[in-house]
């Protein structure tokens, strides 16, 4: 079903990339994949070995793609997690417009501020061969302490 | 024949006395010899075959190193981050999902 769904996702890129003349977007626009929402986003997070809740925060949402993005929500704040496979073990590489800081002893994350909306900000850091970004209204340490739970 | 008048005359030739007589002759030659051919060196196992390869050894050694210093080079590239159209596409992803699910509670209460 997934791999159908990339392969099919694949071949409109191609196609539109074709047509454009442009690299294709990274990221998949919403409505190719539909919205699972309450059992259904926890089946997919119990796949993925993803925690339902955290620190009392509970998922609510999943979007398939690319970067498989969950939402997590506690009253009317929420934040997005997005996965994406990265196929290798290697670090992240520091790049201009992050911060870089330590997740515990050896981990290094870097956190980024959204230029519209200096409010909305999101942590990135490398859990294995997956690229783990954790973002919304979140204060840095709200971040970190999420951060460090999914590391 | 001429083959034959030839070696005649060459038996009958008289060459010579070598310097310093018969016997230091033969001792200057075998003194060469030894200097060439010590005969403290063992000859049945030949140092020769085992030196050629040393040389291949070492030059597969050195390319090996050399190697190992050029290949993970191009590996050690760290994965980059997200770029900045990138994760602007990623807070709109991440605002839409949040008005949907809003949304969604407030049609549910």
């Amino acid at each position: 079903m997934n791999a159908r769904c990339s392969g099919f996702l694949g071949i409109l890129l191609l196609i539109s990339s074709a047509v454009v003349g442009c690299s294709p977007p990274r990221v998949p626009p919403l409505n190719n994949l539909p919205a699972k929402t309450g059992s259904a986003a926890l089946q997919e997070a119990r796949k993925i070995e993803v925690p339902e809740t955290l620190e009392g925060w509970k998922l609510v949402r999943h979007n398939g793609g690319e970067h498989t993005q969950f939402l997590y929500a506690k009253g009317k704040r929420s934040f997005s997690l997005f996965l994406s496979e990265t196929k290798s073990l290697q670090p992240l590489k520091a790049q201009e417009g992050w911060k870089a800081i330590l997740l515990g002893t050896e981990t290094s994350a870097f956190l980024h501020k959204d230029s519209r909306s200096p409010n909305r900000s999101a942590i990135v850091f490398k859990h294995q061969m997956q690229r783990r970004m954790i973002m919304g209204k979140l204060s840095e340490l709200e971040l970190v302490s999420l951060a460090k739970q999914l590391q | 024949m001429k083959d034959d008048d030839i070696r005649a005359i060459l038996t009958e030739a008289s060459f010579p006395e070598p310097i310093g007589g018969a016997v230091a002759a033969r001792e200057r030659l075998m003194g060469t010899l030894r200097h060439h051919y010590p005969p403290e060196k063992n000859y049945a196992v030949s140092r020769r075959s085992l030196r050629r390869p040393l040389g291949a050894i070492a030059l597969a050694g050195v390319m090996a190193v050399a190697l190992l210093l050029v290949w993970p080079e191009q590996k050690a590239e760290a994965d980059p981050l997200p770029s900045e159209a990138q994760m602007q596409q990623f807070y709109d992803q991440h605002e839409t999902t949040h008005v949907a699910h809003s949304l969604e509670n407030l049609q549910g209460s």
